[in-house]
């Protein structure tokens, strides 16, 4: 018998872990197969989510992860439909007088430890996140108090009715829940509130696991669809980077994802390798790319000539066409606003009208001696290159440009330093209205100042622009005399909108949004696979 | 010997808080505002004021810089993260076993392929063995890791479907994160070790204990290998 070497042993023991590992590995499927449950839910969706919740306090701040969970485990009094307040907690509210309102809710409603709501609940609710600093839009709200179990009475400094939006963080945006669920969880790490689906688990920069509610205090006839539970199990899984989501789509580890690698769509979309297994899906977003002028008074871009000569130089269609993903903007609005008009996109003006020679008469007429710009951009991908091309676009015009490309937080800290930038391109975002995204950049009550967040100081476009926000005065007429206002003027400059992409598996039929665009998996429809 | 400790864990202390104040001092004066940051550009300057005022921003450097020293270092508390809105010690405690898994794990790897691969080479030198070694050596540590790791997700995830692209699920997850991690440390350690070896390779006492007729893999593990 031939004696066995050492090498003999290794080279024998070697080829046997590799079988055995590939044995181990091999064939074991990765693809969620979706099943209808007997209760009519689908089993569960997996979710692909590009920033990590971090925490889930009821105050709901700028996060666009948390956004995400927020409104699945959380409810409000109302929820937004357009300039609607659509009941949820609340039966409805009735006028007192011009700034007193009073809301009842339902007597029933539980949360998901079984805890009754009442009026102590909601003023307990309102004062805590009074008390977090996390109030947004608060300015109006002056006190709410009991009128009896189930009714509470709100009251404000002016009529809320007026102006569109003006509760929407105070009825629509702040959670109720209970005294006694807040004492006894931290409600960082396990919220229990009145949603339909609960956080069963979360691991920070994995997952987040919803469950269907099963104590619900909703009927199905009152059930808004939004606030449904067709699934019975939710797993959100934080991939923060595009190319992972991608991969897990395709290996079907998740069914939905708005966060993928472009260059990778032609695959999903007709024709492509995984066509048959997935829908994408186009839309405008709720988000408009701009630039402004820096217009405080004796700075370089306090020239309206100037302003009109940089904006005429930059070709919106080329640029959003470059960037890719993108649509020309043409207002400070989308499309699925409600007061978005469809005669804008083919107005002429400076967003849709590419006109060199026109810029060049703009700049000889301006006082611009040749100043280098400082011109301020967010270092996200997108950014960046539309920055890149519109320092191009100026340099044929003949102004200089310095960009610097920054990250986000110090763009919202540069915008407020009156003295260290002339011009700015960033992103506003909103629900429902184009005249509620308009506020960022026109309303100069937002500032202590008494001038917008790029300093003008225009008294008419203040007029405009209340006018415009008011339920009465949201008209056609009076929109258009707003935008002739700030374009005559050259204030700010719409580039581009991006174009929500989403990819889901055809496990899913129908899907539901909310007022903020968010996917709600529990209020769409689904079908087996 | 004792006196030296104490002495070390004295200047560790005394260096925690020059950082601690170095590094608090750096942020406070980083531009940027946590409090506008956090509430959006849709708040109004109400709003960032209200809720500076909250997290204790709206006191002076001298003041915050106390603040957090005392809480620090006398105190023991981290405080609560204005991110994850939990105690920042629970936060730190809840990742760290997947960094210490997964370091350790790594730091494991680096010595024992590295070492290995570092005396196979010595024990080879000017054969193809060496250069062979060494090759991979070079290629990894030569391989960004950022990209290596894009790649093992595109061919063992998607691919292979072996592996999971993302997640800490189960034990498989670890694989490619601690493979990424080593390879670099394996390389060097590799390197460093033959080097090491072939200085002490042809020292008198290694002639010695060959000539006293001692085995090879003795040789190298007894005497060559504590030396280098």
């Amino acid at each position: 018998m031939r004696e066995i070497t050492r090498r003999d042993f290794l080279k024998g023991s070697s080829a046997g872990i590799l079988a055995g590992a590939l044995g181990l590995t091999m064939g074991i499927p990765m693809t969620a197969n979706a099943e209808i449950l007997d209760n009519g839910r689908l089993d569960s969706i997996v979710i692909g989510m590009s920033s990590d919740p971090q925490e889930f306090s009821p105050w709901n701040p700028n996060q666009s992860g948390k956004n995400l969970v927020w409104h699945q485990v959380y409810e409000c009094l109302f929820d937004m439909d357009g300039a609607e307040y659509v009941p949820v907690l609340a039966k409805g509210y009735t006028a007192v007088d011009e700034t007193t309102y009073d809301v009842e809710i339902y007597d029933y409603i539980v949360d998901a430890d079984g805890n009754a709501i009442t009026a102590d609940d909601i003023i307990y609710s309102y004062q805590v996140l009074i008390d977090s600093g996390y109030g947004l839009k608060y300015d109006i709200f002056e006190g709410i108090e009991k009128v009896d179990d189930y009714t509470v009475r709100f009251t404000f400094s002016t009529d809320p009715m007026v102006a569109i939006g003006a509760l929407e963080f105070i009825w629509a945006g702040t959670a109720i829940f209970s005294q006694t669920s807040y004492e006894s969880h931290n409600f960082a790490t396990e919220p229990v509130a009145t949603g339909p689906y609960v956080i069963s688990q979360y691991q920070s920069g994995s997952k987040v696991i919803l469950e269907a509610n099963d104590n619900y205090w909703q009927t199905d006839d009152l059930t808004r669809q939004s606030h449904k539970r067709n699934v019975q199990t939710i797993e959100y899984d934080i991939i923060a980077e595009a190319a992972s989501q991608t991969v897990a789509l395709t290996t079907g580890a998740i069914q939905y994802s708005d966060y993928f690698d472009t260059s990778s769509l032609s695959e999903f979309e007709e024709g492509g390798q995984y066509a048959d297994d997935f829908t994408v899906s186009y839309s405008d977003s709720n988000m408009v790319y701009y630039l402004e002028s820096n217009c405080i008074a004796g700075g370089v871009m306090d020239d309206v000539n100037l302003r009109l000569a940089i904006y005429y130089a930059l070709d919106n269609t080329q640029i959003c066409a470059a960037v890719s993903g993108f649509n020309p903007a043409y207002d400070l609005g989308t499309s699925i606003f409600a007061d978005y008009d469809e005669k804008w996109e083919s107005e002429e003006n400076y967003m849709t009208v590419y006109d060199l020679d026109l810029a060049k008469e703009y700049l000889a007429a301006s006082n611009y001696n040749g100043e280098t710009l400082r011109f301020y951009t967010s270092s996200d991908e997108d950014f960046k290159n539309m920055g890149t091309i519109i320092t191009a676009l100026l340099g044929q015009l003949g102004v200089t440009v310095s960009m610097q490309a920054v990250d986000n937080s110090t763009i919202q800290t540069t915008q407020y330093d009156n003295d260290a930038w002339d011009l700015m391109l960033t992103y506003c975002a909103s629900g429902g209205f184009c005249i509620s995204l308009s506020q960022v950049i026109l309303d100069n009550t937002i500032n202590d100042d008494g001038l917008t967040i790029n300093n003008v100081d225009d008294a008419t476009l203040q007029e405009l622009y209340e006018l415009c926000n008011t339920m009465e005065g949201n008209t056609t007429e009076n929109l258009d005399a707003l935008r002739a206002q700030w374009m005559d003027n050259g204030y700010v400059c719409p580039i581009g909108v991006p174009v929500n992409t989403t990819i889901y598996s055809n496990t899913l039929v129908e899907v539901c949004y909310d007022n903020n665009l968010n996917y709600v998996p529990g209020g769409s429809t689904y079908e087996e696979q | 010997m004792a006196r030296y400790i104490i002495k070390r864990i004295l200047m560790v202390i005394v260096i925690m808080i020059a950082a601690a104040f170095v590094i608090f001092t750096i942020l406070y004066f980083t531009p940027g505002d946590p409090a506008r940051n956090q509430l959006g550009p849709t708040a109004t300057a109400a709003d960032v004021e209200n809720l500076r005022a909250v997290l204790g921003l709206d006191k002076s450097y001298l003041a915050q810089l106390a603040s957090f020293m005392s809480d620090t270092f006398l105190h023991l508390d981290l405080g609560t993260s204005w991110t994850y809105n939990v105690p920042v010690m629970q936060e730190l405690l809840n990742h760290l076993p997947y960094t210490v898994f997964i370091g350790l794990t790594a730091m494991i790897l680096n010595v024992a392929v590295g070492l290995s691969l570092g005396i196979f080479a010595a024990t080879h030198e000017g054969r193809w063995q060496d250069s062979v070694s060494m090759v991979i050596a070079m290629v990894f540590i030569s391989i960004p890791d950022f990209w290596l790791a894009l790649m093992m997700i595109v061919l063992f995830a998607q691919r292979l479907g072996w592996l999971p692209a993302y997640g800490v699920d189960s034990w498989k997850s670890f694989i490619m994160p601690i493979i990424v991690m080593s390879l670099p440390g394996i390389a060097v350690n590799a390197r460093q070790t033959r080097s090491s070896m072939l200085e002490v390779f042809r020292a008198d006492y290694i002639t010695t204990a060959r000539a006293k007729g001692q085995a090879e893999g003795v040789v190298v593990r007894r005497h060559m290998l504590p030396n280098a």
